[in-house]
């Protein structure tokens, strides 16, 4: 009887400390996620600060939407084949084309562009996440890669002209940048400024040539040097920080912006019986909104500490 | 009796070791700021100058809609 006691004690044993290792894995994960979209839009945002940053940041988040759109779509089709009830998912895909609508309507010069920047792209992570839910339980595993292939043989010129787009800005911005930084450090390179600004050189390269000419600087030159890089860095991620969290506090403004992008978004669709299938639905859409702008906010107040980390992270490494 | 105070001193070692590592695993990184420090390599100024430097295949992550 004892021996049986000990064996039970044993296996009890095992359960107990494999179980809270289980679950101490799923938190990490959950916190890897949490903290990979608040770094991500830490740096999004860092590169906001001119008008040209801000530009290729919309943009590409226009892409990733466009994508969504586009694969959402292909998932309603194959739905719609096997006779399944698609309403939900065509609001969804609605709403991302009110959220790329709203874009396009943006300035990137606006006061308020960085903002309604990190708001969008919450929500669109949100819409993204509610249609995956749902499609999830509609789709089995044979529809998911029927609709994979599908997407592979797909014309993709569109997600093509935004990358064209994309990668053009994103090399007079680098060039911008660069410039500067070689203006600052008494670099004089106008070769290696060219080829960066037609995309003909690598980010090592451009890193290299920057350590080679810290590395001619006696050690008080480096030290400014440094000192005036770190400095104009806090500034940044402070004005970042800021920024982040004044999207927090305006976005309860968000419900009538997004109800009305949703009603322009509902007037562009073609096919007549999904307009009125999705502008019948969009009556009681509002509740739907403010829930998820409840729960964006609570994310940006939530995701506030691992940004203070970050930012300390950064600061902390070294100081004058 | 001998087996259960085993199992009982059993079960509280293997706890201390997982609750040791739990808390090794979650700890926040702490930073050590040393004010004084002088040395600044050319590779970390390097770094900070390129902040700013944008990857052309960097994308803007919402998620897979499937």
């Amino acid at each position: 009887m004892e021996t049986k006691i000990f064996a039970a004690g044993i296996f009890l044993l095992l359960v107990l400390n494999l179980f809270p290792g289980v679950l101490a894995q799923e938190g990490v994960q959950e916190e890897l996620t949490e903290e990979k979209i608040a770094q991500d839009t830490m740096s999004e945002v860092f590169t906001m600060g001119q008008k040209l940053g801000a530009e290729i940041r919309l943009l590409q988040l226009e892409k990733s939407i466009t994508r969504n759109i586009i694969v959402g779509d292909q998932v309603i089709l194959k739905l719609k084949e096997e006779g399944k009830n698609t309403t939900e998912l065509e609001v969804l895909i609605t709403e991302l084309e009110a959220l790329k609508l709203e874009i396009q309507n943006l300035n990137p010069e606006d006061e308020d562009a960085v903002e309604r920047f990190v708001n969008i792209k919450h929500d669109a992570i949100e819409i993204t996440k509610e249609f995956r839910e749902i499609s999830r339980d509609l789709l089995d595993k044979g529809d998911r890669l029927e609709i994979a292939e599908k997407i592979k043989e797909m014309d993709k010129n569109e997600l093509n002209q935004y990358n064209e787009r994309i990668r053009n800005k994103i090399r007079v911005q680098n060039a911008e940048i660069i410039r500067k930084i070689f203006d600052s450090l008494g670099i004089e390179n106008e070769e290696l400024l060219t080829r960066i600004e037609s995309g003909n050189a690598t980010y090592a390269e451009v890193r290299n040539e920057i350590r080679n000419a810290i590395e001619r600087m006696t050690p008080e030159e480096r030290r400014e040097a440094w000192g005036a890089l770190k400095e104009s860095g806090v500034r940044k991620d402070i004005a970042v920080r800021a920024r982040i969290e004044k999207a927090r506090l305006n976005i309860n403004k968000r419900r009538a912006i997004l109800l009305d992008y949703l009603k322009k978004a509902s007037e562009k669709i073609q096919d007549p019986e999904r307009k009125a299938r999705v502008q019948n639905a969009i009556e009681k859409r509002s509740d739907i909104i403010q829930r998820r702008i409840d729960t964006i906010s609570n994310r940006l107040e939530k995701t506030k500490e691992i940004r203070e980390n970050i930012i300390e992270r950064r600061r902390g490494g070294r100081q004058e | 009796m001998k087996k259960v105070i085993t199992l009982v001193l059993l079960l509280i070692l293997v706890s201390a070791v997982f609750f040791v590592l739990y808390s090794r695993k979650t700890e926040t990184p702490k930073n050590d700021v040393n004010l004084t420090q002088p040395e600044v390599s050319a590779n970390e100024v390097a770094d900070e100058a390129l902040r700013e430097w944008m990857d052309e295949n960097e994308e803007v992550q919402i998620g897979e809609i499937i």
